[in-house]
């Protein structure tokens, strides 16, 4: 007999009746159940109150965990606590070469500088965006009155950021720990802020407390983070530990800019809007020349992004021990332009290779390849501040293998007003689907019975589906010489089995057509009458006759593919062939390491077997 | 003959047969009027009945949580015209609330009368108590407060 409050109800009618079934063991009121007695409006109230009071509790309980909390300023709050910060939204950003041309200009200077916030537009979609420099860059005169750009380092790639400058001065008055400065703008772009302190006529620039490899009681740091309602508050260590903090008098200065983020990706011609002061006149800078279009603008990090980084970032503790641990500070300082990334240690590796760390990285496809090479600059330099032991990193290039299918399914067409070849339509869609959801990315394997599923549920007229699977990889050689290649398949590859009449299906691998002096020619393993071998051979087109005996094999357990003395004369169509190879478990592929599996939907077949069958 | 009873059916035979209603209604007073001891009063029988059909005509849909259609939802004719349709709608409305929500209660008549003069309609509601011959008339006043 239940007599008292369950705590776990929170539902209002199971409170209302706990409170009904106590007053039943009672006899000093028996108007409980009608609903229009005084008593059943006081129950209400009772009720409604425990609900409520339930509800507020379950919520704050909620909001109390990253796991949980659905709140973007719990969410934060949390991530804060446990050393994280969430990504601010992230201007697009351009690479440019900048020039200055004062050929015949009588007494030019040595030296011209470009300052922080010299502005180029350019448009996307008809809409012009802003985009400038963020730190300031040199030029010398290179004798002839031209004058390049170039950072302190002697890069010549100008970056620009797209935003609208904007500035908040904030006065210290009497040193207070607690003192936060708000700045009221939720498009802020970290990367962008600029914190100066004017004490008198010294200027003193502070740096952000996650650039920060060490921290002493004189270090320059300030802390920006995202406040509660998502703008974000500036503040000082100032307790004698996190820094220096701002002296009482002083004015500090936050130049940032307020981004309009992904909208200005895509940004490819700029116009320099700034001129140069060169002996007291304006100059106007050459049309800068674009190395690399405008990429990585984005929002804030979301909730979900910050749920799942935020403990990986805390485990690693800013410090780089386990390949986990590169993985996620490569992450958080490069996201924008990461799509993704798979890490290992060099023990690990085909070949072991102790004191290493491998990193596959999976650019964003708009990463152009100098700005590949200068973000993995970035992430050594990044290695050799964090990483705990000597450890060198090593980039290892995603490797793809596409997956080829050949789908069959058995169709009643009694059964569905659809035709075959609207179904095949929806098949179609769904196994692309599949592998757009499902793979693509590091470690994302490849299940048959999975896609079956989908596929069998298309419509209530396939009966049923089965699906030939196979790897494929491209090589690309040069003509008329003679070609090496190593192909690893991310599985191991089946064992050829002999048989009497072999057909075109019990070829292990196969490749795609080209030309041997004329001939079209395929590669394959041999195979032929009760003989079946892991060789490989070059076989004409025309008649089947073997044009060259062996060019290679494959090893069935490492999924190892060597070719050897390869020498095509044309190929039929591009620059690459494809060699597939028939997996030997078709029913799972699961990449390792830094290999990717994706669709080749062009290699891919779907055929549709007409059956009387309704059941 | 005596009658007997079997040793399960227990003292069966010695209770009264009073009625066929044999709990009484106890309600808790609404006004929370309090008697010189600091206890509130009770409500009871037709007393009970009463309060809850009164109750249930002032209370608006909304009104009760988890119930949206609970009450006679009187209120949302305030600035309805005066007529008879009015009259004739409220009268529906408190019997149709009652129908539903009080089955202590059998409805013999409902009187809605407009005074425009006054602002008012009177309502009046003559109710008998379930398993009872008690005939009990309920009246009340809807009025704007201001």
């Amino acid at each position: 007999m239940v007599t008292t409050i369950k705590s776990t109800a929170l539902d209002f009618s199971n409170i209302k009746t706990n409170l009904k079934t106590h007053l039943q063991n009672t006899t000093e009121f028996t108007d409980y159940n009608f609903e229009a007695s005084g008593l059943s409006n006081i129950l209400d109230v009772l009720a409604y109150n425990t609900h409520i009071n339930g509800l507020t509790t379950n919520f704050a309980l909620n909001e109390s965990f990253l796991g949980t909390a659905q709140l973007r300023s719990s969410v934060v709050s949390l991530a804060t606590g446990i050393g994280y910060v969430p990504d601010t939204s992230t201007s697009a950003k351009a690479t440019l070469g900048v020039t200055l041309n004062l050929a015949g200009l009588a007494g030019r200077p040595t030296t011209v500088s470009l300052p922080r916030g010299s502005r180029f537009t350019s448009s996307v979609d008809d809409v012009t965006y802003s985009f400038q420099t963020i730190i300031a860059h040199e030029a010398t005169d290179d004798g002839n009155g031209s004058y390049i750009f170039k950072t302190a380092d002697g890069s010549s790639a100008v970056e620009v950021f797209e935003g609208t400058s904007k500035t908040k001065t904030f006065l210290v008055g009497e040193f207070n720990e607690a003192d936060v400065y708000i700045i009221p703008d939720e498009t802020l772009a970290g990367e962008s802020v600029l914190v100066t302190v004017t004490e008198g006529d010294t200027v003193t620039t502070y740096i952000n407390i996650t650039a920060a490899t060490t921290i002493s009681a004189s270090s320059l740091i300030y802390i920006l983070k995202e406040a509660p309602n998502g703008f974000y508050q500036l503040s000082f260590g100032g307790n004698g530990i996190l820094g220096v903090s701002p002296p009482a008098g002083s004015s500090i200065t936050v130049s940032y800019l307020s981004t309009k983020g992904a909208t200005a990706n895509t940004a490819k011609d700029f116009t320099a809007v700034d001129t140069v002061t060169v002996l007291g006149s304006a100059r106007t800078l050459t049309k800068p020349t674009v190395t690399a279009a405008a990429i990585a603008g984005g929002p804030k990090e979301t909730i979900e992004s910050i749920r799942t980084n935020a403990p990986f970032q805390y485990a690693t503790q800013n410090r780089m021990v386990t390949p986990e641990d590169y993985t996620a500070i490569i992450l958080r300082n490069f996201s924008t332009l990461i799509n993704d990334i798979c890490s290992w240690g060099g023990q690990d590796n085909p070949e072991p290779k102790f004191g290493t760390v491998f990193s596959a990285i999976d650019f964003e496809t708009d990463v152009t390849e100098t700005t590949k090479t200068a973000t993995k600059l970035s992430i050594e330099n990044l290695v050799k501040q964090l990483a705990v032991i000597s450890f060198n990193i090593e980039f290892a290039d995603p490797v793809t293998t596409f997956i080829e299918t050949d789908v069959f399914y058995q169709i009643n067409p009694n059964l569905t007003p659809l035709s075959n070849n609207a179904i095949t339509t929806s098949i179609d869609t769904i196994i692309n689907n599949y592998f757009t959801t499902n793979l693509g990315k590091f470690k994302k394997a490849f299940r048959r019975s999975a896609l079956l599923t989908l596929i069998d549920e298309v419509s209530s007229a396939v009966l049923s589906s089965r699906a030939i699977v196979r790897m494929q990889q491209e090589i690309t050689p040069v003509l008329n010489v003679f070609n090496s290649f190593t192909l690893t398949y991310p599985s191991a590859i089946a064992i050829p089995a002999a048989k009497s009449s072999p057909g075109i299906t019990d070829y292990v691998v196969t490749s795609g057509p080209f030309l041997i002096d004329g001939i079209s020619c395929t590669i394959r393993n041999e195979q032929y009458a009760n003989v079946a071998t892991n060789k490989l051979q070059v076989i004409s087109g025309q008649d089947g006759t073997v044009i060259v005996d062996n060019i290679g094999s494959f090893n069935s357990v490492t999924g190892i593919l060597t070719i050897v003395a390869f020498r095509p004369t044309a190929l039929n169509t591009g620059t690459s062939i494809k060699i597939s190879v028939l997996p030997a478990n078709q029913s799972a592929i699961a990449p390792e390491r830094n290999n990717i599996l994706r669709y080749d939907a062009g290699a891919s077949n779907i055929v549709a077997v007409t059956t009387e069958a309704d059941y | 003959m005596a009658t007997k009873l079997s040793t399960e059916d227990g003292n069966l035979g010695i209770s009264t047969l009073v009625g066929t209603r044999t709990k009484l209604y106890k309600d808790i007073d609404i006004t929370f009027a309090n008697k010189s001891s600091g206890e509130i009063f009770k409500k009871e029988d037709a007393a009970a009945v009463k309060q809850a059909v009164k109750n249930l005509m002032l209370t608006n849909y909304f009104e009760k949580p988890f119930q949206p259609l609970f009450g006679g939802n009187l209120r949302e004719m305030l600035f309805d015209l005066a007529d008879e349709d009015a009259e004739e709608d409220i009268e529906d409305r408190v019997k149709n609330a009652i129908g539903v929500f009080e089955p202590r209660a059998q409805v013999l008549n409902v009187l809605a009368v407009s005074t425009p003069d006054r602002n008012e309609i009177k309502v009046t509601v003559e109710f008998r108590v379930i398993n009872t011959q008690e005939t009990v008339t309920v009246s009340t006043v809807l009025a704007r407060l201001r």
